[in-house]
């Protein structure tokens, strides 16, 4: 009778392939029921909240470095009830709890305070929440930076621009911009915008100036022949598309810019 | 005379063929990278949307979340609910047409069975998988999300994960409020939340139990009872997934408009 051919190696592919198994629904299950800690946030995480605080509208856009042991540090852009503070430093306290609530509190060198309280989601990527300080009422939210280097180039292509405007000289304001950014930092765009009601859309250009620590500061002139000024952050580039963040840098605004991909994956566009 | 493979063709033949597929899969992408302009056309927006507005109209504030279908050809149909100033509209229906324009702008003109009229307009991104804009009505300002469903057919299972959410509610018995929720939603219907709340400037904080009724079409219903012994219903769209985003849902209490986005923990 001929015998079956058995290759030596077939045990050992089995134990391979078991283990494998085992390792991908140890780590699913692990990462499912991750549970939170200080050291889950780490790093630098572009801050911004949008809303109300003594008495005012505000916005703020801060990078604040997270060492894993409850404590931030850094420094940002502040619209108080459309006053405008550039270079503010910041410090605070942070935690996180097992179940991924989090709670901070952030003094500017300002003297101003923020309590926040949050969740941490996206193991770490991301934190989301509001004020729970006494007479504030604003949402933050909070994105790990993924790269600390950039160039003019990072992020170059087309995103799109949701923006948020609690204040601007026209009251509230809602728009959504849709750009295309050269890798040499220039850009041209296009937007709608509704101003307290008032509808208004056109065409803009702008022009990027990028930090190595991947700030920038972006100058736009749109078609009406209003001119804008932001300042932001690059390199998110997270889980959930949101790749940079900005506030709005002249007076009489308090406005905050999430940026997100126009086409994140192929082949659709 | 039969020509043969070279050996080393057959040997590879199998490896070629591979990176050709793979170079094919990428050339859009490599388009894409090289600054070839991105593209959108009204059938390619097509399928089930949960569609979300908040803000002001008609003098008053406004939420609504919908369940539509865009039939690739222009025309959109639905199903959802509406918050006028406070006042619930539950089962209203919705149809309208939409455009997208080839550099990626969108509008959509709705017109609910109440007679309401919407126009709204904004952004393509995500690759269609994603509207972003705003109310495009004189008098109205309210902020415009859309987001593609995944599923086509939902269970309590559909929903059943850790979220992180955002709630936004310009108006409640108690002043604007902003909160925030960590739920953790079980297949058979339940889910647990702990909460943190500002309500004008007064922070609140606590936990809750929740049960959801889940409908075939992704549609959702979900009654809350906080700690404190207040109850909270609400009507929602899950089966989103995309990216981070798994549901999205709006308060249908009298007295309230809010809004909630369900983040993927």
């Amino acid at each position: 009778m001929k015998k079956k051919k058995t290759s030596p190696l077939l045990p050992l592919g089995k134990a391979v392939f078991a283990l494998s198994a085992f390792l991908i629904a140890a780590l699913s299950s692990a990462r499912a029921d991750e549970p939170c800690k200080l050291a889950t946030l780490t790093g630098p995480y572009v801050f911004t909240t949008l809303g109300q605080e003594a008495g005012g509208y505000a916005a703020t856009f801060f990078v604040l470095t997270s060492d894993g042991n409850g404590n931030l540090s850094g420094s940002g852009t502040e619209s108080l009830n459309g006053t405008i503070i550039s270079n503010v430093t910041a410090t605070g306290t942070y935690t996180a709890d097992y179940s991924c609530e989090f709670t901070a509190t952030t003094t500017d060198e300002l003297g101003n305070v923020r309590d926040l309280a949050g969740t941490i989601i996206q193991k770490g990527g991301r934190i989301d929440g509001i004020s729970t300080g006494p007479g504030t009422d604003f949402q933050f939210t909070a994105f790990l930076q993924h790269r600390d280097v950039c160039t003019v180039s990072s992020g170059a292509g087309y995103i799109v621009s949701d923006i948020r405007s609690a204040l601007t000289p026209y009251g509230s304001s809602t728009a959504a911009e849709q750009w295309n950014i050269s890798k040499k930092g220039t850009g041209t765009g296009n937007w709608v915008a509704n101003y307290g009601g008032t509808i208004a859309q056109g065409t803009a250009t702008a022009t990027f100036n990028t930090n190595d620590d991947c700030t920038y500061t972006e100058a736009v002139t749109r078609s009406d022949g209003t001119t804008a000024n932001y300042y932001g952050a690059k390199g998110l580039d997270g889980f959930d598309t949101v790749i940079w963040l900005a506030i709005e840098t002249d007076n009489g605004w308090a406005s905050i810019s999430t940026i997100t991909l126009l086409c994140s994956y192929w082949p659709r566009c | 005379m039969r020509k043969h493979k070279p050996s080393w063709l057959r040997v590879h033949e199998n490896l070629l063929l591979g990176l050709v597929s793979l170079l094919l899969a990428l050339a859009p992408s490599a388009a894409y990278a090289a600054g070839g302009a991105p593209h959108c056309s009204v059938p390619e927006i097509d399928g089930g949307f949960a569609v979300t507005a908040l803000g002001q109209q008609a003098g008053g504030y406004a939420a609504m979340v919908f369940v539509m279908t865009a039939d690739g050809n222009g025309n959109l149909s639905g199903t959802g609910t509406e918050s006028l100033n406070g006042t619930v509209f539950s089962n209203v229906t919705v149809t309208g047409t939409y455009t997208a324009s080839y550099g990626c702008f969108f509008t959509a003109a709705l017109t609910d069975s109440l007679g309401n009229v919407n126009n709204f307009s904004g952004v393509i991104a995500q690759n269609g998988y994603e509207l972003i804009g705003l109310s495009a009505d004189a008098g109205t300002q309210m902020q415009f999300t859309a987001y593609r469903l995944k599923y086509t057919q939902c269970t309590l299972a559909t929903i059943a994960m850790k979220y992180g959410a955002q709630v936004q509610s310009p108006l409640t018995p108690s002043g604007s409020s902003f909160a925030n929720e960590e739920w953790a939603i079980q297949k058979v219907g339940t889910g647990t939340d702990s909460w943190v709340a500002d309500y004008n400037g007064t922070i609140s904080q606590g936990t809750a139990t929740a049960t959801f009724s889940v409908n075939s079409n992704c549609t959702y219903t979900e009654t809350v009872t906080n700690n404190d012994g207040s109850i909270g219903h609400y009507f929602g769209v899950g089966g989103i997934k995309l990216n981070d985003v798994g549901w999205v849902r709006m308060a249908t209490d009298s007295g309230w408009v809010s809004l909630t986005t369900g983040y993927f923990r």
